[in-house]
């Protein structure tokens, strides 16, 4: 595995998997409300735009801006799609944590033990 | 006879969401503000005064996060004259007391007059660009705007230290002429050169302000 192709970070692969789920409605205050509401992830707007750019910087997403909104002062949307390189990337962080659950499994009282 | 109400506009704090604008990369103004008005804008129906709270707690965040980014400039500049005043306190303080250091006339004799003249000397224009490019890194101006916003501190900066020399030669020739008692020529020399010590102190922070503008200039392709 080259340098380029390292495993993705925990916050990284929730946020890249946000904006799938999201599809042409991932802007920054929806993917930030999905992660607080399906991982309790209440994240500031400075600490996802800070991600997001890292990743946009990584090539594993594109951003366009959108529609200007009367709710939103009269200001732009800025819209994240999932590259082909960060499919790429969330499906070898998949692989690689399904191949190392592989064995185990979590009981209630003993923690993690092998199958 | 009813009166009406006027109509409020409900939307975020003003002054946290300016900071917050002043603070933020131009690439992400419109997402970043547009993003936290939107989620406000809900909140704000619910729980108004939880609103508000969540509103300065993101904007400050956000703001501290990317100062050191944008703003890299304007703090390491403050940094800098923090530290000229500091250790000119510091040595002032083990010189002696710090009381010595302080005359209201030899105050009064160097910087009213650098002031006044410096305000004739130049334009209204040119002062609000001086002063507008020490804190604001975006500001883009054409070179004949820097060189006169330049021009500004380097008026005072001059006019700072050549009042403070006159100072010295006023007090000097007050001294030569009453030389008889010379028990009282120790204070009043200390006293005299007090306006050089102003002066040369107020042409430092003019020099660093100088400095910063003359940086954009070379940017520029002096």
């Amino acid at each position: 595995m080259s340098d380029k192709e390292k495993f993705l970070g925990e916050f990284e692969q929730f946020v890249l998997l946000s904006i799938l789920k999201l599809g042409e409605n991932a802007y920054g205050s929806a993917i930030r409300i999905l992660l607080a509401e399906a991982v309790s992830r209440d994240v500031t707007i400075g600490a996802l735009y800070t991600t997001l750019e890292r990743l946009e910087k990584k090539g594993l997403l594109t951003s366009k801006m959108g529609e200007v909104t009367p709710e939103r002062g009269g200001r732009a949307k800025k819209y994240f799609t999932l590259t082909a390189q960060g499919n790429r990337a969330l499906k070898r962080s998949k692989d690689a944590l399904t191949n190392m659950w592989q064995g185990l499994s979590i009981c209630n009282q003993h923690g993690v033990s092998s199958r | 006879m009813n009166s009406v109400n006027p109509i409020r506009r409900v939307g975020p704090p003003k002054l946290i969401e300016k900071f917050l604008h002043w603070s933020l990369p131009p690439e992400l103004k419109d997402p970043v503000l547009g993003d936290l008005a939107e989620e406000y804008l809900q909140l704000v129906a619910i729980q108004p005064l939880k609103a508000n709270y969540w509103y300065t707690r993101q904007a400050m965040c956000t703001s501290l996060q990317f100062l050191t980014k944008t703003k890299r400039g304007l703090i390491m500049f403050l940094l800098g004259i923090l530290v000229f005043i500091g250790i000119s306190l510091l040595a002032m303080i083990l010189g002696g007391e710090i009381s010595m250091y302080s005359n209201v006339p030899s105050f009064l004799m160097v910087i009213p007059p650098a002031l006044i003249i410096t305000i004739a000397a130049t334009s209204k224009e040119s002062r609000k660009n001086a002063f507008a490019l020490l804190i604001n890194e975006d500001l883009s101006l054409v070179k004949i705007e820097l060189r006169a916003a330049k021009h500004v501190f380097l008026t005072f900066g001059n006019l700072s230290l050549l009042m403070g020399w006159i100072g010295v030669l006023i007090g000097a020739i007050a001294m030569a002429s009453n030389i008889d008692d010379l028990s009282y020529f120790g204070p009043a020399f200390a006293v005299c050169i007090l306006t050089i010590f102003y002066g040369f102190f107020i042409k430092g922070l003019c020099y660093a302000a100088e400095s910063k503008i003359q940086f954009k200039i070379i940017s520029q392709g002096e």
